[in-house]
């Protein structure tokens, strides 16, 4: 049977396609479709494929693509709103020291830069849960952090959580619907600052923006394979910096010990441990166990004690 | 053979984009963060040879990995930068920023940039007073500079992987 025409037409069109059309929005597009073919193919390994994706968007200006600043300010709002839900630790010491870790190891992360920086604080709960919000404010709290047992286990932690900012996980949760009716109001003539109507309209879709992610991340979950995501970016992220990977694996092993009265929403919205564990064991292979330095081991215990 | 040819035809925009890396990249691209730093070497441990700010311009001179080598226009200082610190797009400098102008116009502002901004979340914070932001804004205050960093793994005699390239 003989193949219809259309398909090696359209890619025969394809670089003409590219040259032709000067909007940033469309080769942006079309460069991450066809890094994604050519991954499928075997032509390019998939790792390849991501970077090309990557700078083709940070080079392309669609508007599909949120700015650095829109989501500083749709992650404050989330996190404003998870902290009405839960207080905040206001014990200064172990909030400065997850700073420390967390935002050192950020920078190792693939993506280091964002509007107003990674910070981090700790929710004065029980219930093992973690929250990372677009443009990098990431609370964790209490119970969580008693699940760690050394430093490079909060390291682990706070890198699965940088992860999940990395990947967009957040924002992946927005409905297109939302940027339909942002780009509406976008392409009308506006002053620097957006007018009554306008800017009750923004207002509104702004609302349902946050909503959308709040849906997903708080009460829904994040989906199991973004959540093995976030764990493989974690290994990454550690073995950079040059804490030891493996303590991810004793932080979900003592995580299984402990979730069960004190769960919280965390069992729900999270696949279990054990899930996690078998995800991660091939990444960990050939690593030895997990060694901390004396330092490291006095700092943790002195500043952690408490929590 | 007319699988070789789809073959060499899928590659076409692809290679387009990456030999030589970053051809089709723009030769100046603006900072879209607050502020970043410049490095002397493509690896966030590299020390700081300068600060910039948002909207920024800079002059790409290299590129390796996810790092860019980059000149600023203002004080020709040249250092490596992560690339998720830039755009393409010409950005407008906020008011009260310190490349702030005198006046912008529309015109000059991208549809992101006129999109969800301070002037939201003051709308937001008006229509939901019960949500508290104080926490948010402390948290925020906590900074660790570069060299705190460098000090606090000094400390804790952790050191960068080899071959662990970002």
């Amino acid at each position: 049977m003989r193949r219809p025409l259309g398909y090696p037409l359209l890619l025969l069109l394809m670089p003409l396609l590219l040259s032709v059309v000067p909007g940033c929005q469309t080769v942006a597009v079309v460069t991450s479709a066809g890094a994604d073919i050519a991954a499928g193919t075997g032509v390019i390994t998939r790792n390849q494929a991501e970077s090309i994706k990557k700078s083709s968007q940070a080079a392309g200006k669609a508007f599909e693509e949120f700015t650095p600043e829109n989501e500083y300010y749709i992650g404050r709002t989330i996190a404003a709103n998870i902290l009405s839900k839960y207080k905040a630790y206001q014990n200064m010491g172990p909030n400065q020291y997850i700073n420390l870790i967390g935002q050192t190891v950020a920078q190792a992360s693939d993506k280091p830069e964002t509007f107003k920086g990674y910070h981090f604080l700790i929710m004065d709960t029980d219930e093992i849960n973690a929250f990372a919000t677009p443009g990098g404010l990431i609370l964790v709290s209490r119970g969580l952090l008693r699940c760690c047992k050394s430093e490079d286990a909060l390291a682990a932690v706070l890198a699965h959580e940088i992860g999940h900012v990395q990947l967009g996980h957040g924002m992946g949760a927005i409905r297109g619907s939302r940027y339909t009716s942002l780009g509406k109001i976008a392409g009308v003539e506006l002053a620097k600052n957006l007018g009554g109507a306008q800017l009750a309209q923004a207002a509104e879709i702004f609302d349902g923006t946050v909503g959308d992610i709040m849906k997903n991340m708080v009460d829904n979950g994040y989906q199991s394979s973004q959540e093995y995501d976030a764990d493989k970016a974690a290994v990454t992220i550690l073995k950079r910096v040059g804490y030891n990977p493996t303590a991810l694996k004793d932080m979900l092993e003592q995580m299984d010990r402990q979730l069960g009265a004190n769960s919280g929403g965390f069992g729900k919205t999270h696949p279990k441990p054990h899930d996690r564990l078998q995800n991660i064991e091939p990444l960990l292979k050939g690593l030895g166990s997990s060694k901390e330095t004396s330092a490291r081991k006095a700092r943790f215990s002195k500043v952690m004690r408490g929590v | 053979m007319r699988r070789v040819l789809i073959a060499m035809l899928l590659l076409m925009p692809v290679t387009f984009l990456i030999s030589p890396a970053f051809t089709a990249m723009e030769k100046e691209m603006s900072i879209q963060v607050d502020r970043a730093q410049l490095r002397s070497t493509p690896a966030y441990y590299g020390s700081v040879v300068t600060t910039v700010n948002y909207a920024d311009r800079l002059k790409i001179i290299d590129s390796k990995g996810a790092w860019v080598k980059a000149a600023t226009a203002s004080n020709n200082a040249t250092g490596w930068i992560h690339i998720s610190a830039l755009t393409s797009t010409k950005l407008a400098p906020k008011s009260g920023g310190k490349n702030a102008p005198t006046s912008v116009s529309a015109g000059e502002l991208s549809a992101a940039e006129k999109g969800f901004t301070e002037q939201i979340e003051q709308a937001y914070r008006q229509k939901n007073k019960a949500i508290d932001f104080t926490w948010v804004d402390k948290m925020e205050q906590i900074e660790i500079s570069p060299r705190q960093s460098a000090a606090f793994l000094k400390e804790g005699r952790i050191e960068p992987a080899a071959g662990g390239e970002q």
